[in-house]
């Protein structure tokens, strides 16, 4: 499924590198204390992931490392 | 047939040719066994055996699907032609200041590219006067691109002369190994300053793609005002 990501990650996203061209890998920090490790975004707004998430509780977007 | 690393393009491009559009070699294999063969312009080896049994229309299909190969060249030699074949031939000698400069960009990332060739480990360079990228997006809105038509830093994107390759979006999945699947059939023109650092290898296998395209990241992102609207391919 696709997550479409605020305006708010969106602009974090946007100063980040790129992963290859378009896409981005990042770990997914959530306000419950979930974290979905090493998904791709597209274009710093849509998030394919295998884990339903609200963009609402996210609390932080960091790029993959590894 | 298979196609030449960047590291080896770049090279030959720089040797003699044997005859017009084409350089006669012995190459090494990722097998370890060597063939001796000709170079298509400088970018594809064929076995001497093979090419005689190939009409142009054969060549020119097994060129287009040259880079799926699995195997690949770790070495190439040329094969000099025999000074008593060139009698009567006028030999012109001029060696520009941008052969020069590229050159230089050669030697610096070599060594690393023969190791692993993805532009992320390659060694930062800078781009010349004039050269010209381009970009393949599934976005219009690429959030790549500022609001002053400049490239973001650590924004990813492949050479004009790598794009000629690509026709439609879904060819550009391919040849970049992009992970989105949607088709990426807007193509954005990059036309740097002189001296925008970047990075540059070719596009590894991956996402189920086979890659095998140029890839190049601009470090530092680009000017202001260096990057078109798109072109819209065909899906």
């Amino acid at each position: 499924m696709r997550v479409h990501l605020n305006k708010k990650w969106q602009s974090k996203l946007a100063n980040l590198p790129e992963t290859s061209m378009g896409s981005q890998h990042v770990d997914i920090f959530l306000k419950d204390g979930r974290v979905i490790r090493d998904v791709p975004i597209f274009n710093g707004e849509d998030c394919e992931t295998t884990q339903p998430f609200s963009p609402a509780n996210i609390e932080d977007i960091r790029l993959h490392k590894g | 047939m298979i196609t030449f690393s960047i590291v080896h393009r770049w090279w030959l491009q720089e040797q003699p040719e044997y005859g017009m559009g084409y350089q006669r070699g012995v190459v090494t294999l990722s097998t370890g066994t060597r063939e001796t063969g000709v170079i298509l312009n400088g970018s594809t080896f064929v076995k001497q055996d093979e090419l005689r049994s190939m009409t142009p229309t054969d060549i020119a299909k097994a060129e287009a699907v040259a880079h799926i190969s699995r195997l690949s060249i770790t070495n190439v030699e040329l094969i000099p032609r025999a000074p008593d074949t060139l009698r009567g031939v006028r030999r012109i000698s001029t060696f520009s200041a941008y052969n020069r400069q590229k050159s230089a960009q050669y030697e610096l990332v070599n060594e690393v590219l023969r190791a692993s060739q993805g532009a992320k480990d390659s060694p930062v360079t800078v781009t010349l006067d004039g050269e010209v990228f381009n970009r393949f997006s599934a976005y219009v809105n690429d959030i790549r691109i500022t609001a002053m038509r400049g490239l973001k830093p650590g924004t990813f994107a492949t050479t004009a002369e790598d794009a000629k390759n690509v026709h439609t979006g879904r060819e550009a999945v391919a040849r970049y190994a992009l992970e989105n699947k949607q088709s990426a059939n807007k193509r954005f023109t990059i036309k740097p300053a002189e001296k925008t650092s970047l990075q540059q290898g070719v596009v590894q296998p991956a996402y189920g793609e086979p890659g095998g395209g140029v890839e190049v990241i601009f470090v530092k992102g680009t000017c202001d005002h260096s990057v078109s609207e798109p072109d819209i391919l065909p899906e």
